[in-house]
């Protein structure tokens, strides 16, 4: 991007519901990308950076709903998105949980935590899109999602419980 | 008969999860501060050189950058000492930088600057004229008398050992002679690396004259001395906290970090500001420590009945350019030969300096790595022998009574198992298994479809429960909660949980009044979340001060109520008569009749050996888990592609503290060691020592497509197993589960397709080579060797 028109630029977003501007150049590097502004100038740190090269999906948010690497977008392309991250996922008014965090705590949805936000979005965009989803639809939108602690059988679990719960099934 | 207790042995979850799957838990590179400035390391382009000279007056100009640090400047502020390894002993190599580097990838130089950008940006204006020197990458070349020298100021290309750390028992030549059959073979296996997806981060500040130091540290305690000897500060001065890591695995046990600590505690400090590294994944990868590229060359001898009568052997490990945890990788790979009982061993392994990146320790160390070498070598013995695999693994696995190698423990040569029925586990997992239907008989597969061959195999592994000793202190605070301080990282292990549930029951605490810290200097000391240390050493001395709380508390509430101790009981934070229930007090009402704060230190040992001897044969116990995974895989004989279909994985745990996190860490190990037995591997470039695969696209992880179909654990869990472990009698579940799954897969394709592959990893090319369908050059290399090309 052309350093001038960076620095003449302000962007809009929306993140996790609420309105954000940002002005490139002193409040945001025209270099950052989306994962570092949202952890680096706005604080939301739930967001992870593992191999910073869209090779693990740790730092995967909602862009428009959809799963995105987060560090693999110029925040500065991001005019005009709606992003959710791990931090917009629960009830903003009462705090509750969103089903698939419920879910992720009450079957041992992760080892150490680093993966799990960005785990937890990429399911979510999977039900909200189809709540019916199959194993192998599951296994396959998580398949970007690298967990080291390789605690795959019990992701599964919470996404199948979660899933059950959107679907009215249980809760 | 084991007690019921209220948390111990339920699936209790981690206290951390709402923190967790809301994206609040802090991890260290979440933290920034004000004023905070940015390290990036200049790294050597060369495997073994000399800098004559670096000029850094062009980085220092640009603006934003704070200052630079070489060898040249760094000790006019710390004084000019090798740096202590992991375990505390002395380094031959070590220093925080140096004028000599030995391996690409090695710190050259640090850069502070306002932003990561500038920082990165100022790398490139750092001028270094390097002198080439030669450099050796091969260890068994590096053993020759006359061998280039790894490092100009070294003797040898040996690592320094202690000396009774080979395997030299009874009589070889009487072995020998006694033998009827014979089995002898080279094998040799792949590198693994711990690519955890949070990379090696250190915060350093200082306020006044103490140092604070955030990092990935596995092992904060250790890292505290290491930092006081090399800074030439006192060890009162340095306050290390050790948030929860984003994984672990070995890979953060203070080699990644001591360097980067040293060098940015002097940028802190001269710079008035805090300072954050966080290593790229590139940089992780390929600078950090891998596995041990091991090799070794085996002879056993045995009866035609089946029983054992020697073990010869010699086994070299290529430590890289510095040693992380000095000496003891050879005894350590000793200790992983002597799963079965064997009376005549000559035993010799040698850890070896080149100029390749480090090796050290993964899960556990050096367990993977000998336990795929061993666990083929005794299948083979088997096969000659004509024995079903299993059979001959519960006729001849150690149990309790039995003569082992003493890990880590130099006085002492030998031990003895404590307890323990890994042949009862085995039988019970080849039970689940169902082994005894499908087993055929050597080299038979189970069903042939096209090319697709399908077949079984079994192999066994365990691990020490942990060293050394730790200490913890906990407090019971005026208003009834508790604090534990414990020395070591949570990673996912699941340590805080059974820390807080094991304290719950001891004390007599709801577990929701605990919460546990780990920070140094208040927490205590162990040598860290390695070594498998967290129940038997961690837990239990949590356990050991909870237990003196209580009885300090029953003690007052003896006072209180005109009791007598022996009458009163806790729970849920009262004292109470055990005859008349209603009759109690509360903890805070104690308290403050007894000056509010009880404050009490646990201290917990790995060799309850230095105490507890057996009394016939004056030798030390020494508590192992042990393992057996059993399991059948599809290999695709035109593509040599093989699946592992289904396994069955057994542990012999002692008791159970909570029975989702011993299911979570045998998940975890077999996804870990089917990784390591199935893929490429850490790959290095044969003219220079450097790693290729620095990027999660060449260094390839499972994913959650890749997990077994069908797998299940089996748990034996008579906590008479486990009789020195004073936490409950549970065993370590974090390490030992991952070193048989390389073998048992080995074990499995060798059925299926008839070759043995002593050369790891099962790699598609491999497979097709011992098939005899590609060329030897193709396999090693991926493809057709160029012209003048070295093997």
């Amino acid at each position: 991007m052309d350093k001038e028109i960076a620095l003449a630029r302000r962007i809009k977003l929306v993140v996790n519901g609420k309105p954000v501007e940002l002005e490139v150049g002193d409040e945001l590097y025209a270099s950052y990308t989306l994962a570092r502004a949202l952890r680096e100038t706005m604080g939301l740190t739930g967001t992870k950076i593992g191999c910073d090269h869209g090779e693990c999906g740790a730092c995967t948010v909602l862009m428009e709903g959809e799963p995105v690497n987060s560090c693999m977008i110029l925040a500065a392309e991001c005019d005009g998105k709606h992003i959710t991250t791990i931090e917009g996922l629960s009830d903003a008014e009462n705090g509750q949980l969103h089903p698939l965090q419920q879910a992720f705590l009450d079957h041992f949805g992760f080892q150490c935590g680093f993966c799990t936000p960005g785990i937890i979005l990429s399911a979510k965009a999977l039900l909200d899109r189809n709540p019916n989803t199959t194993e192998q639809e599951i296994k396959e939108a998580l398949s970007g999602n690298l967990c080291r602690c390789g605690n795959y059988p019990d992701i599964l679990i919470s996404v199948q419980s979660a899933a059950k719960t959107m679907r009215g099934e249980s809760k | 008969m084991s007690q019921e207790l209220r948390y111990v042995g339920k699936g209790v979850p981690t206290e951390s999860g709402p923190e967790i799957v809301t994206g609040k838990e802090i991890f260290t590179d979440d933290i920034q501060m004000a004023g905070m400035l940015y390290a990036k390391m200049l790294r050597s382009p060369h495997q073994h050189a000399r800098i004559k000279s670096i000029d850094t007056s062009k980085a220092e100009a640009l603006k934003g950058v704070a200052a630079v640090l070489t060898h040249e400047n760094i000790y006019q502020y710390i004084p000019h000492v090798l740096v202590p390894d992991t375990f505390l002993l002395e380094s031959e190599t070590f220093y925080a930088l140096d004028s000599e580097v030995f391996y690409v990838g090695e710190e050259v130089a640090c850069i502070a600057a306002e932003s990561e950008e500038i920082a990165e940006d100022a790398l490139a204006l750092i001028n270094v004229e390097y002198e080439s020197l030669p450099a050796i990458l091969d260890a068994e070349q590096a053993m020759k008398k006359g061998a280039i020298r790894f490092n100009t100021r070294m003797d040898s290309n040996l690592v320094g050992k202690f000396e009774i750390q080979d395997i030299l028992w009874g009589n070889p030549e009487q072995g020998l002679e006694e033998a009827e059959i014979f089995m002898e073979g080279k094998y040799s296996c792949s590198v693994q690396t711990h690519a955890t997806l949070e990379t090696n981060c250190v915060i350093c500040e200082w306020s006044n004259d103490e140092l604070r130091v955030t990092a990935t540290i596995q092992s904060p305690a250790n890292l505290h001395l290491r930092l006081a000897r090399a800074l030439g500060i006192p060890q009162s001065k340095i306050r290390i906290t050790a948030p929860r890591l984003g994984g672990g695995f070995g890979g953060k046990p203070g080699y990644a970090e001591s360097r980067p600590c040293l060098i940015l505690a002097v940028l802190a400090k001269i710079t008035g500001k805090p300072i954050k590294i966080r290593l790229t994944m590139a940089e992780k990868l390929a600078c950090t420590h891998t596995r041990y590229p091991t090799v070794a060359s085996l002879k056993a001898g045995a009866k035609k009945d089946g029983s054992l009568t020697l073990l010869q052997g010699n086994l070299i490990a290529n430590e890289g350019a510095h040693a992380l945890i000095h000496g003891i990788t050879d005894g350590v790979a000793c200790s992983r030969f002597d799963t079965y009982r064997i009376p005549n061993y000559d035993f010799h392994a040698q850890a070896v300096y080149t100029n390749k990146v480090p090796s050290g320790p993964m899960r556990p160390l050096t367990g993977c790595e000998c336990f795929w070498i061993s666990e083929s070598f005794f299948d083979e013995l088997a096969e000659k022998l004509d024995q079903d695999p299993v059979e001959f693994r519960i006729k001849n696995h150690v149990k309790k009574g039995d003569i082992i190698h003493m890990m880590f423990s130099f006085p002492h040569a030998k031990s003895i198992v404590p307890g323990g029925d890994a042949p009862l586990l085995i039988g019970m997992a080849a039970q689940e298994f169902g082994w005894k239907g499908q087993w055929k008989g050597w080299r038979k597969t189970l069903q042939v479809n096209g090319t697709k061959v399908r077949s079984i195999g079994v192999a066994v592994g365990n691990n020490i429960c942990g060293i050394h000793y730790s200490t913890v202190i906990l407090k019971v605070n005026p208003d009834g909660s508790v604090n534990v301080g414990l020395p070591v990282a949570e990673m996912g292990q699941g340590l805080t949980t059974a820390t807080s549930q094991v304290v719950a029951d001891a004390l007599g605490v709801s577990q929701d009044k605990i919460f546990i810290h780990h920070e140094t200097p208040l927490a205590g000391f162990a040598y860290g979340s390695i070594a498998q240390c967290g129940l038997p050493l961690n837990v239990a001395a949590a356990k050991i001060a909870a237990e003196d709380a209580k009885k300090q508390l029953l003690e007052m509430g003896a006072a209180n109520l005109k009791k007598k101790v022996e009458e009163l009981e806790t729970e849920d934070g009262f004292v109470f008569v055990k005859t008349e229930p209603q009759q109690r007090i509360d903890f805070p009402s104690l308290l403050f009749n007894h000056g509010s704060y009880l404050t009490v230190v646990g201290r917990g040992t790995a060799h309850p050996s230095y105490m507890d001897f057996d009394p016939e044969t004056k030798l030390p116990f020494q508590e192992r888990s042990y393992h057996v995974g059993l399991a059948e895989v599809e290999v695709d004989t035109e593509t040599g592609e093989v699946q592992i279909l289904r396994a069955v994985t057994g542990a012999e745990c002692g008791r159970v503290i909570n029975p989702r996190i011993v299911e979570q860490q045998m998940q975890g190990s077999l996804i870990m060691g089917l990784e390591y037995a199935l893929y490429d591997g850490i790959l290095h470039d044969k003219r220079n020592g450097s790693i290729l695969t620095a990027s999660l696209t060449d260094y390839k992880l499972p994913t959650i497509l890749d997990f077994p179909p069908d797998s299940k654990t089996v748990v034996s869990a008579d906590p008479d197993h486990a009789p020195t472990c004073v936490a409950y009698q549970a065993k370590s579940m974090s390490e030992a589960p991952e070193t048989f799954v390389a073998p048992m897969l080995a074990n499995a394709v060798y059925n299926a397709i008839g070759v043995r592959i002593r050369e790891g990893p099962l790699t598609p090319s491999n497979v097709l080579k011992a098939l005899g369908k590609v060329k030897a050059d193709i396999a090693k290399h991926g493809r057709r060797k160029s012209h003048g090309e070295p093997d």
